[in-house]
């Protein structure tokens, strides 16, 4: 994978990687109302992790990865059906949005919800599947 | 609490699969069965629930159409769950010998099964045609990585050619929608009716569009070459859900559609035309049942002819056709399931399944031939049996309507069913064999054959209960026909 061993493609990576997770973050809490989501956070962190793959090698990947991409598919699946059922608890359809608002000192206004919950759930599903196809055909290649 | 069960219909069967593909071969021991008791607990407890109560609404997040999700529980969908939970609880029980611990491949089995039983009550319970899309994608998606568990060698040609003829379907059936979309404004099953009728020539594209897109779903003739390889190919256990489960699903579409939010555009000139597809179907299916060499062959072109029979619903559309149409589709259900499993005991046993060599098999792999017999008694529609009272309610709704060639399609399809299922039992039975069968497999354990054999009873058992199931059916939709 790194046949051209351009040192400026890994040092960019290296410095990409956090800030696209961090962007990601950010995209990911800044859904719902406004445009981002889980979705396209969950693409995003992907992008970071394609780029690190294209600089490094598959197996360094899995390792800064931490996670099994199949679990953590399976994990965001979980979380995502999951949210659903706190709203059967309270009486109400399944799926139905909760939330739990609470000031913090300093920073303002933070809510916690099920939406978010499912959010998180499909930024794990993309992320995790969409690294499960790449480092399958990188490891096929190498 | 009854407003729950669609959900869990949907969401048990959805969670369990995904907690089998996570916990992978650790908990294949007791996971499965867990999973496949509480599904069946769930649709009988839906079934039940409707037949008490009637139908039954639920709307995802309590978002009210046209902005939100709904699940609809009406006759027709509560049908059909109550033959996948019949059909899927029983090829559970053959799945748990065939695909337990010494399958090395049983945990991608289970994870697929279980989301794709999840994906087909979703599928029946959608109320709105984009949700529609969504759950075909899925129950596309499951099956066709369940053919390629029969080892990739084998059947990687036919599970390709399924894929792009399910993808190109979807994608029909997309465009259809998309353009009902724009006519209507909204996608809910009970709203888009008057637009689509009155949408001029955009209507009848986008109707166009989903009928074709399902009729490549269902396999209907000419549509069907992907379907005897895939289904023939794959291991019984997929064998007996795909034809018995997933192409009906497609046809229910059909039947759900038309009666629907189609019904203002239904022109006879069009109905007559799915029902020479039917005919069609029927005729080509039987004569290629009879021609084929290999057991599971003669089994997946039955299941292309049994498909036309619903489609003689489309010409006739009065109740007894509409009555006739679904209990097919439930008698068929049960009668191929039981089919593709016993033959997938000669399989195990012979390690081959070629027809003319099933000599002498009548002592070894009675109860399988048992099953086999039986579950063809309901394939050729001789009485008593569910596919008898399905042909005889078609045959009075063709005699009804004044369309006598229906009823000439109905019995010659019959004499061919009866002619490539008695092909199969002459050579199991009646011919001796030359030395004894060259086994490659043990006898198949009753796990595996008690399955099929209840199948097959269950298929005579619908020739006398037709009375509280279609009246868990009711009469045909309103503005039909």
């Amino acid at each position: 994978m790194n046949a051209m061993g351009s040192l400026i493609l890994r040092t960019a990576a290296r410095f990409l990687l956090p800030l696209l997770l961090l962007f990601s973050i950010f995209v990911l809490l800044r859904g719902h109302d406004e445009p981002g989501g889980g979705f396209i956070a969950g693409l995003v962190a992907a992008v970071g992790f394609a780029l690190y793959l294209f600089a490094f090698d598959a197996a360094r990947t899995r390792r800064i990865m931490a996670m099994n991409p199949q679990v953590m598919l399976g994990l965001g699946l979980l979380a995502a059906t999951l949210s659903g059922v706190p709203s059967i608890f309270l009486d109400q359809a399944f799926f139905t949005a909760q939330w739990w608002p609470f000031e913090v000192p300093g920073i303002g206004e933070i809510k916690l919800s099920t939406p978010l919950v499912f959010d998180i759930g499909v930024y794990m599903v993309v992320l995790g599947s969409v690294m499960h196809i790449v480092l399958a055909l990188a490891e096929a290649e190498e | 609490m009854t407003e729950w069960v669609p959900v869990l219909v949907v969401f048990v069967p959805f969670l369990a699969g995904v907690v089998q593909f996570m916990a992978g071969r650790r908990v294949i021991a007791w996971w499965p069965v867990l999973a496949s008791v509480a599904t069946v607990a769930v649709s009988l407890w839906l079934t039940f629930a409707v037949a008490a109560g009637g139908g039954i609404e639920h709307f995802m997040g309590g978002w009210q159409p046209p902005l939100g999700i709904a699940l609809r529980a009406d006759g027709l969908a509560t049908v059909m769950i109550l033959l996948t939970a019949v059909v899927g609880g029983l090829v559970s029980v053959y799945a748990l010998e065939a695909h337990g611990t010494g399958d090395p491949r049983a945990s991608h089995f289970w994870a697929l099964w279980l989301m794709l039983w999840g994906s087909l009550n979703a599928l029946f319970l959608s109320a709105d045609l984009f949700n529609i899309y969504v759950t075909l994608e899925l129950v596309t998606l499951a099956a066709i990585p369940l053919v390629l568990l029969a080892g990739p060698e084998k059947t990687v040609t036919a599970a390709l050619r399924y894929l792009q003829f399910a993808l190109f379907g979807s994608l029909l059936y997309l465009a259809g929608v998309a353009l009902t979309y724009g006519l209507a404004g909204s996608l809910d099953l009970a709203l888009v009716g008057p637009a689509l009728t009155d949408g001029g020539i955009t209507g009848a594209v986008a109707a166009t569009c989903m009928v074709v897109g399902l009729l490549v779903k269902a396999a209907v003739f000419p549509f069907h070459v992907w379907l005897p390889a895939a289904h023939g190919g794959a291991p019984a256990a997929v064998s007996a859900i795909l034809s018995a489960l997933v192409v009906k699903a497609a046809v229910y579409l059909l039947l759900r559609l038309w009666t629907g939010p189609l019904a203002g555009l239904a022109d006879g000139l069009v109905a007559q035309l799915m029902g020479a597809l039917g005919a069609a179907a029927i005729l080509y299916g039987s004569i290629q049942a009879f021609r084929q060499e290999r057991l599971k062959l003669v089994v997946a072109y039955s299941t292309v002819a049994q498909l036309g029979y619903m489609l003689l619903f489309f010409p006739m559309a009065v109740a007894q056709a509409w009555e006739g149409a679904v209990y097919h589709g439930l008698s068929h259900g049960v009668a191929k399931a039981a089919l593709f499993l016993a033959a997938g005991n000669v399989l195990v046993y012979l390690g081959h399944d070629r027809v003319r060599d099933l000599k002498g098999l009548d002592r070894s792999l009675s109860v399988s031939l048992l099953a086999f017999g039986i579950a063809g008694v309901s394939i050729m529609g001789l009485p008593p049996s569910g596919g008898f009272i399905a042909k005889w309610l078609l045959l009075r709704a063709s005699l009804e309507t004044g369309q006598w060639w229906w009823a000439v399609v109905l019995i010659s399809g019959g004499l061919l069913a009866a002619a490539y299922i008695f092909r199969v039992l002459r050579y199991a039975f009646l011919q001796a064999p030359d030395r004894p069968p060259a086994t490659t497999g043990p006898i198949p354990p009753p796990i595996m054959a008690l399955p099929a054999t209840l199948l097959a009873l269950l298929a005579i058992a619908l020739g006398f209960t037709a009375a509280p199931l279609l009246a868990l059916l009711g009469g045909l939709p309103e503005g039909t026909g």
